[in-house]
């Protein structure tokens, strides 16, 4: 059998976006170090006990603030409830590191906001009236309002798909407003809440700068100590391995129970609902309720990043940020662009030649998403070094391995799903009889795509290339192990100087990096906006 | 001379279940047949098939006595020859009229230009030339899609239920003016239709399918004489549609 174009590439990046995983995972079956033994002994049942802590402390209190703040945004009208509605995202701008630095800054026992009140209050210099924050209740605080916009989105979309008729019906058994919400309204949409998250946990077990930060233990932290401190890259692996389990379990986890997904929308009849107006306690009480994250989550770094800015002279265009910004720019529009012309790619030959195995392979390239972003680099550093060493050691040095070639490679594996979904969802759009009159127009293959296909995507292929621009600008772990010698990007510089402890140092790469994250968030509010049933009446 | 010749066609998604059988036909250069039948029959299938967008389980095609479709041979949709057009119209809406109609012509832009020209004059839509599908209404719109699909002067012209979203008075209006488009130049044709009315007001054949065999054939004036039963039936599904 003869295969063509639109077969073999799917194919090859199949081989391409599994090898990197497939080596992490590879490493349980070899031999295990005396390192192995002494993190297993001692340090394994921490990594272990922290992370649960910290999934469950995020996973209920992110469930709290974006259930019960959605659930206020779609069934009340109060004040700011407008504003409310899409800057309850602006938190996604904030990556849990930079949340991180700011709180350090703000609540450390000389930190702004314990220096403030003691300057209020003319109190001596052994107050301190805020906790510490470096432990893990203060990294569950960091995450959950920096995350807590995943399940606030999910169950914004599906109390939307919820019907007036389902809720009334259930006032008229005999259920007051709360009974409503909590034994209606949110079992009805349990697997769009289990879906976001989900996408929370993910990103807290991926998470390195802020555990690291913080301090804390946890497998990205011991991953990344057993490698650069014990030099011993096979247990380092090891440890990936299980922590890549674990991620994929959650995905089965969240795949299952999506499976039941539409019944929460599944209504023939679509009624929307009818906003209540709170007045007095009650609108204080849902306005506070809904500042509070925001407040937190975002306004709270901003203005802590802006002050050190103010204060110590912010240089913005000091040649080291110059260089910086441009090396993350010009490998994110890299990534950017390899990730959406992939994606047009695999999904015109899923549709050009509507073949199963084709899809079924084009979902498998998605899941580099789930794969935290320090694995994903070990895995790739790995298949690079394999590469040079097998086919270009004997002609020159290691090219390959420590090149711009790696971290682009890892940032396409790990974006590659965003492209996906938005090119699908573009794809979607285009009638599939548009391109059987094209073809009967003796117009197929490279010149369908291009001269049909290309010009009616243009929209998705923007959108694609803007999610993965503010994705990869945030993106720490794996730039940190994969960037070039002496290459640092936006998040490195940001995380260098929290390293260093010089937070004021660190607000102008900071800023740089939330002004960026606020670019997918208008498109996100967008799409809320567009997607309401009522909208379309 | 023999313009389309089917024979013994088969064609199943689900083995021991088939959507076609033992289909032949045969169509004489510049004729119009109608294929007719309720929804779900196979009559789409059957088109998708002589477009080649879909291949058969068995049985030949062949165009102008060469083999198109085979056991042993498959001529690619694109090289088949067939202008295609849909209910959905289809029309590229990044495209202005112009360019849709230009979209399948070989030649020099000039050339190209020009028999867009005269096809868009000819179903008196080119005026429009410069719109871009959005702007022009339904009507215009499937006027423009046949005038598309005649535009590289194809071998057949396939239409798949062509006026199905129109309104009846339109309908009515062009059913006509194709008829004659098509007599005028001497175009093969087949149209898929659920509706009687389409059959035989356009066609100089036609042949009704059910369940995937073909149980009735013979000229238009031949099918008027179907049974009664058949006809409330047919009613009835373009009622319900």
């Amino acid at each position: 059998m003869r295969l063509s174009f639109w077969e073999i590439t799917p194919i090859t990046l199949f081989v391409i976006f599994i090898a990197p995983v497939a080596l992490v995972l590879y490493s349980l079956t070899g031999e295990y170090s005396d390192n192995w033994t002494h993190l297993y002994e001692y340090v394994l049942t921490g990594y272990i006990i922290n992370t649960v802590y910290l999934v469950a402390g995020v996973s209920i209190l992110v469930s709290i603030i974006g259930v019960g703040t959605a659930w206020l945004i779609t069934n009340y009208n109060f004040s700011g409830k407008n504003i409310f509605e899409w800057a309850l995202i602006l938190p996604l701008a904030v990556p849990p590191y930079i949340l991180a630095y700011t709180f350090t800054g703000l609540f450390d026992t000389f930190g702004t906001a314990n220096n403030l009140i003691r300057d209020v209050f003319d109190l001596g210099r052994e107050f301190t009236f805020f906790p510490k924050v470096r432990n893990v209740p203060g990294a569950i605080i960091v995450f959950s309002f920096t995350l807590y916009p995943y399940v606030y989105l999910v169950s914004r979309m599906a109390f939307i798909n919820q019907s007036r008729t389902m809720l009334e019906a259930g006032r008229t058994l005999g259920l007051n407003k709360f009974e409503t919400f909590y034994k209606l309204g949110v079992p009805m949409i349990r697997p769009a809440i289990i879906g976001g998250l989900m996408l929370v946990i993910m990103e807290t077990i991926s998470d390195f700068g802020a555990v690291d930060h913080f301090a804390i233990s946890t497998f990205t932290t011991g991953i990344f100590r057993t490698w650069y401190g014990m030099y011993d890259i096979e247990t380092a692996k090891q440890l990936a391995s299980l922590l890549l389990i674990f991620a994929v379990t959650l995905i089965l986890i969240e795949r299952y129970s999506r499976r039941n997904a539409s019944y929460s929308n599944a209504m023939s009849l679509y009624k929307p609902l009818f906003l209540t107006k709170l007045k007095g306690i009650p609108n204080t009480l849902a306005f506070l309720i809904c500042f509070t994250p925001i407040f937190i989550g975002f306004l709270l770094p901003v203005m802590e990043l802006l002050y050190w800015a103010l204060n110590y002279k912010l240089d913005f265009f000091n040649e080291k940020f110059i260089t910086t910004a441009w090396n993350t720019f010009y490998l994110a529009l890299m990534a950017a662009f390899l990730c959406s012309i992939l994606a047009v790619i695999i999904n015109f030959s899923i549709r050009y030649k509507s073949n199963n195995y084709l899809k079924v392979m084009s979902s498998f390239l998605t899941v580099g998403y789930a794969v935290p972003g320090l694995i994903l680099a070990i895995g790739v550093m790995q298949m690079l070094t394999y590469f040079d060493q097998s086919f270009v050691s004997e002609f020159s040095n290691f090219i390959l391995t420590g090149s711009i070639m790696g971290l682009v490679l890892a940032y396409v594996i790990k974006s590659y799903a965003l492209s996906s979904s938005t090119i699908e969802a573009g794809y979607q759009r285009i009638n599939s009889r548009v391109d059987d009159v094209a073809r009967t127009l003796k117009t197929s293959g490279w010149a369908l795509l291009a001269q049909v296909h290309l010009p009616l995507l243009k929209t998705s292929f923007l959108t694609s290339m803007l999610l993965v621009v503010s994705e990869v600008i945030k993106e720490l772990p794996a730039t940190l192990i994969l960037r070039p010698f002496n290459f640092d990007t936006l998040a490195v510089y940001t995380y260098i100087y929290a390293a260093e402890e010089r937070m004021y140092d660190a607000a102008a790469p900071s800023i740089a990096i939330v002004l960026v994250g606020l670019i997918p968030i208008i498109i996100l509010t967008r799409m809320i906006r567009t997607s309401r049933p009522a909208s379309r009446d | 001379m023999t313009a389309l010749e089917i024979k013994d066609l088969n064609h199943y998604y689900v083995k021991g279940k088939n959507v076609l059988n033992d289909v032949n036909i045969e169509l004489e250069d510049g004729e119009i047949l109608s294929i007719l039948g309720p929804s779900g029959c196979g009559k789409t299938t059957l088109l998708r098939i002589i477009a080649g967008l879909e291949k058969e389980t068995s049985g030949s095609i062949l165009m102008k006595d060469q083999i198109i479709s085979d056991h042993f041979h498959t001529v690619l949709t694109e090289n088949r020859d067939v202008g295609l057009v849909v209910q959905e119209r289809a029309l590229f809406p990044h495209l202005t009229i112009i360019n849709n109609v230009m979209f399948g012509v070989s030649g020099s832009k000039t050339d190209r230009h020009s028999t867009a020209m005269r096809l868009l004059k000819l179903f008196r839509v080119d005026r429009y030339a410069y719109n871009y599908p959005n702007e022009i209404s339904s009507g215009e719109q499937q006027r423009v899609a046949i005038a598309r699909a005649m535009a590289p002067n194809p071998k057949i012209l396939l239409m798949d239920e062509p006026f199905g979203t129109l309104d009846q008075s339109l309908t009515n209006q062009l059913r006509v003016e194709t008829r004659k488009i098509l007599k005028d130049n001497n175009i093969t044709a087949i149209i898929v239709s659920h509706d009687f009315d389409d059959a035989l007001s356009m066609s100089d054949k036609v042949i009704v399918i059910e369940d995937g065999t073909v149980i009735q054939s013979g000229s238009a004036k031949d099918i008027t004489h179907i049974s009664r039963e058949k006809s409330v039936k047919f009613s009835s599904i373009k009622a319900n549609t």
